[in-house]
């Protein structure tokens, strides 16, 4: 099933990139190959708590389908901490990173249990990732 | 999605990595692995599945002749107690996400956990539950007075923690490093006296509440009171693999593709600037491109580097110990209970500490209890064969109530203090130590990475050794 969406995805960014030159275009894919492949080893630290296709069940976190230009906290069946639900955080670019560092930062008292992303390349590589898993 | 899709699914997702691009790190030609896990309890295994399921060739090391570590389920006792890691939080994401993974379902066995009835022995006293309030020997002031003596170190250590509400990481942060003292003295400070911290130390895993760290107890219960928001078992924020936390540490060997290897035990360790490798005391050498090393500080203690240890690692090694604990099984041959109409549990300030009945209802098997004792009470039973530990057992708890006199029968001894693969029941931080150590333990030693509970600084217990094999295998993927 993810297979499937990340092979049409690498496909499409193929097209994508239209009749430019050839070495620029496979440069590009190659580049976003990696930064996928290194962003599903980032998730490591994320998929004991969030699944991320369209219906798929909560865990311990919620379901991350939708993820980008959500507001924070409202997903349906899922028991967000207060400090969460009444946050209206938008979930964009500048806010996910910061709160991928530090979600007890951004905001305190909410029950995710994680510690930060350790490095820059890896959360650039986990918000790539993101980005393609939950539109 | 039911099981086996689940499986499929993340194997095909685990051969994704592989088809898009070359892994980051593979066996060279000089290593026979790509990483070896020493160590086949929860962090060593989850370590193990992490790094198969990207396609490394992975090969688990374990010194004992059984699968689990520190999870072991005695499942030939009555109600099949656990001997050490108990309850599955719900906080516990990683433990809870891979007993789902595997097909595990949970429950909440009837063994009463901390609110079965219990009757106290104090100063030599014999009392029941609802005569504590009022009784003359509780010395505590005001409301605290309703906290029974079984609750007192859980629930003063916690009240108005200065941890609460900060991020589960915060007690390595300098701000809370005022609280890096001795317990006892914290406690005086807060106003509490000394016979509330007198009996507040009887079940105190460490072997004084001097020698433990305020910021120690502070941090394992702040953890606990995280663990209360997540609800995950039927409404509950607790709960037990079905059948025994061990069936979880069997299924997770049973699904790598590599079998752990049982009998292993490790003396000493090498490396090159191109790998690394283990020596067994059966003389066998393994060699890989990473190892894992989910040893416990005191069993590490014994083992050999080579190049050695930076020196702060070698004293964290050489100084940081772990929780002491003896357990005596016993099957109940009488409900002696039902004789004196007290409750079927005691907790008692004396070397037998805690004795908790199971099935005292018949409802997973015949009645059965354990002694539990924590702390330097265990010392006591150390060098004692397990007949005469039964018998001082038996014999204290028939001083103590008339009619337990003949009601037990030995099953098993259960020590700690006796495993030379495990020393000990989880890490605790002596004064001073936290600041010393606590963020260091994560570092690793050129090709060898260091997992296991002591290692984890978000989660305690069960889920920090997932989360410490979850680190070292990221530390190794990412290398």
């Amino acid at each position: 099933m993810k297979r499937l969406l990340l092979t049409s995805l690498v496909a499409s960014l193929i097209l994508s990139v239209g009749s430019t030159a050839q070495a620029e275009e496979s440069s590009t894919t190659e580049e976003t190959e990696k930064q996928l492949m290194l962003g599903k080893r980032a998730f490591i630290r994320c998929v004991a708590c969030h699944s991320l296709a369209e219906g798929e069940a909560h865990r311990t976190g919620p379901n991350l389908h939708g993820l980008f230009g959500a507001t924070a906290g409202q997903k349906e069946g899922f028991a967000y901490s207060d400090a969460l639900k009444n946050s209206t955080m938008e979930w964009n670019d500048e806010n996910l990173r910061a709160w991928l560092l530090s979600p007890a930062t951004v905001i305190p008292g909410n029950k995710m249990a994680f510690g930060g992303v350790p490095s820059e390349k890896e959360l650039d590589a986990l918000m790539a990732y993101l980005a393609e898993m939950t539109k | 999605m039911n099981k086996i899709n689940r499986r499929q699914f993340i194997k095909s997702t685990g051969g994704f990595v592989a088809a898009a691009a070359a892994p980051a790190v593979h066996a060279n030609g000089k290593s026979d692995y790509d990483a070896i896990v020493i160590g086949a309890g929860l962090s060593g295994l989850h370590a193990a599945m992490l790094l198969e399921e990207n396609d490394m060739k992975v090969l688990v090391l374990e010194g004992r002749q059984r699968i689990g570590g520190r999870v072991y389920t005695l499942m030939h006792v009555p109600g099949k107690p656990e001997a050490a890691g108990e309850w599955i939080g719900g906080n516990y994401a990683r433990m809870i996400a891979t007993a789902r993974k595997l097909g595990m379902d949970f429950w909440i066995p009837e063994q009463g956990g901390p609110d079965r009835g219990w009757a106290y022995e104090i100063n030599g006293q014999f009392l029941s539950a609802q005569d504590w309030e009022k009784h003359p020997l509780n010395p505590m002031q005001g409301e605290d007075r309703s906290i029974p003596p079984h609750r007192m170190l859980w629930t003063i250590s916690n009240k108005d923690n200065p941890l609460a509400d900060q991020p589960l990481d915060a007690w390595l942060k300098p701000e809370f490093a005022k609280y890096d003292i001795p317990f006892d003295q914290y406690l005086r400070k807060r106003g509490y006296n000394e016979e509330t911290i007198r009996l507040m130390d009887v079940t105190i895993h460490t072997n004084h509440i001097s020698n433990t760290s305020a910021l120690h107890e502070l941090r394992r219960y702040h953890v606990n009171s995280f663990n209360a928001k997540h609800k995950f078992y039927e409404g509950n924020s607790y709960a037990q693999i079905k059948g025994g936390n061990s069936l979880l540490t069997d299924a997770m060997a049973d699904s790598l593709k590599q079998q752990p290897l049982l009998g292993k035990t490790v003396v000493h360790f090498d490396q090159t600037s191109t790998n690394a490798s283990v020596h067994c005391a059966d003389g066998t050498k393994y060699t890989a491109d990473h190892i894992i090393s989910s040893i416990p500080m005191p069993v590490l203690r014994d083992i050999t580097f080579s190049p050695r240890l930076p020196e702060q690692m070698q004293a964290a090694v050489n100084e940081v110990d772990y929780g002491l604990s003896m357990q005596a099984h016993f099957l109940i041959k009488k409900k002696f209970w039902e004789e004196d109409g007290m409750e079927p549990s005691i907790w008692s300030d004396r070397s037998i500490e805690r004795f908790g009945v199971r099935n005292v209802n018949n409802e997973d098997g015949p009645p059965a209890g354990v002694a539990f004792i924590n702390g330097e009470a265990s010392h006591k039973y150390r060098l004692m064969s397990d007949e005469a530990i039964f018998n001082y057992v038996a014999n204290e708890l028939a001083e103590i109530r008339p009619s337990m006199k003949g009601a037990l029968d030995p099953i098993l001894i259960q020590s700690c203090e006796r495993d030379p693969h495990g020393a000990g029941d989880w890490v605790y931080w002596k004064p001073g130590q936290i600041g010393k150590y606590a963020a260091n333990m994560r570092e690793r030693h050129g090709r060898i990475h260091f997992c296991g509970e002591h290692t984890a600084i978000m989660e305690r217990g069960m889920e920090g050794a997932f989360e410490s094999g979850e680190r070292a295998a990221l530390d190794v993927l990412f290398s």
